[in-house]
């Protein structure tokens, strides 16, 4: 899991290090002193769980929170205040977590459970879910489609792959969407949305 | 008598500890606790004395010498810089210390300009602290290089109630005059006039 943490106060960095080495996810985090720093960062890198203070200079953890998101939904984020009127601030950017400072080991290790909990959200993928329903999921977010396409798509399926009860698996299968309407699975042949 | 219930007053209402300060610096302690004991018993020592002048001023108003009000300064600026590292400075240019001031009238406008001015900055910045004697009046300055504020708009917002209560104080007690001046992205300064002669007369009574 990858994790970063953004904090303006140096003694919360020496704490969150401290409980990170414990915790044993310090290797895969990295740490921040500004929003801006994080952000940048974020552009270039995978990223997890951002634990994110909230009154930071020039841009708040809660606006971070949001662009963070707006980057890739996938990732989720836990607060650590140091007072707080901001957890409904927290929850309107979805947050899965909040903490106020100080906060205890356990608490700490509760939030970062639930993130590891959490499912992960595909990101730039189409899901097409067969069983209970026919659903058409692309990057996370459901898609209605005709009834047209429906049959088209359930008919190229069971045609692309003989022996494959797709409509009747519980079984999620992955695409990978190329081009707005091209998807392509990621075995045998590619194929067009009509 | 009416005077000193309106100082009273006033006290209760200025009195007020700042939460998010407070458990800010107890995060910072248990920080230093798991790092450096030595360093958490220091902040905590530190952070006792700022809880205590705190709380005795919420008990009742008290003038004290300018010479107490600037170690409550330096104690709490220690504090911010323990929990901020190399963002925050200041300058002490005391010129002048035999005046009286109501306790904790001068320090939460330093903590203003921490808070509000240089921490709200990515790089951080300073406060000067400057005492003058100036033709009959003792002239206090704050000045900080931080993020500034429009005035007008200032007066408006819930965190001017905290200015406004310091300016009641500084004036009931001391006759002073204070003056608020920023502009945005280069910092705010304000300035304290307060006359020797009313400060004389205040100290014979005591």
């Amino acid at each position: 899991m990858k994790v970063i943490f953004v904090d303006d106060e140096t003694m919360a960095h020496v704490k969150f290090k401290n409980y990170a080495k414990r915790s044993d996810i310090y290797n895969q985090s990295d740490l921040f002193y500004d929003s801006v720093e994080a952000l940048q960062y974020a552009r270039g890198h995978d990223i997890d769980l951002a634990i994110l203070d909230i009154e930071m200079p020039e841009i708040n953890g809660i606006e971070l929170g949001r662009q963070l998101k707006q980057m890739d939904q996938n990732i989720r984020l836990v607060y650590i205040t140091g007072y707080g009127d901001y957890a409904l601030d927290a929850f309107k950017v979805d947050a899965i977590g909040y903490l106020v400072k100080p906060y205890s080991y356990d608490e700490f290790e509760k939030e970062l459970e639930k993130a590891k909990r959490v499912q992960e959200i595909p990101k730039n993928k189409v899901y097409i879910q067969t069983m209970p329903r026919f659903e058409v999921f692309i990057d996370g977010i459901f898609r209605s489609i005709t009834k047209t396409r429906m049959n088209w798509l359930q008919r190229r399926i069971r045609t692309s792959w003989d022996g494959f009860m797709w409509s009747f698996s519980r079984e999620i299968i992955t695409l990978k969407r190329q081009k707005r309407h091209t998807i392509t699975f990621y075995r045998p042949t590619p194929f067009t949305l009509p | 008598m009416h005077l000193e219930l309106a100082e009273t007053k006033m006290q209760m209402m200025i009195s007020q500890i700042r939460p998010h300060f407070v458990f800010n610096t107890l995060n910072a302690i248990s920080a230093l606790c798991l790092e450096n004991p030595i360093k958490a018993d220091e902040a905590i020592v530190k952070f006792s004395k700022y809880l205590r002048a705190n709380i005795a001023v919420m008990e009742g108003p008290r003038l004290i010498s300018f010479k107490k009000e600037v170690e409550l300064i330096e104690n709490y600026v220690s504090i911010e810089q323990m929990r901020f590292q190399g963002k925050i400075s200041i300058e002490y240019d005391i010129g002048f210390t035999d005046f009286w001031v109501p306790m904790l009238s001068i320090q939460p406008i330093v903590e203003n300009a921490i808070k509000h001015g240089i921490s709200k900055k990515r790089k951080g910045g300073k406060v000067i602290l400057k005492s003058r004697k100036e033709n009959g009046f003792v002239v206090v300055m704050v000045k900080d290089n931080g993020i500034g504020f429009n005035v007008d708009k200032i007066k408006q917002k819930q965190d001017s109630v905290g200015m406004h209560n310091i300016e009641t104080r500084l004036r009931i007690s001391s006759k002073a005059q204070i003056k608020i001046e920023s502009m945005l992205g280069k910092g705010t300064c304000v300035t304290i006039k307060i006359p020797i002669e009313c400060d004389k007369q205040r100290r014979r009574k005591k």
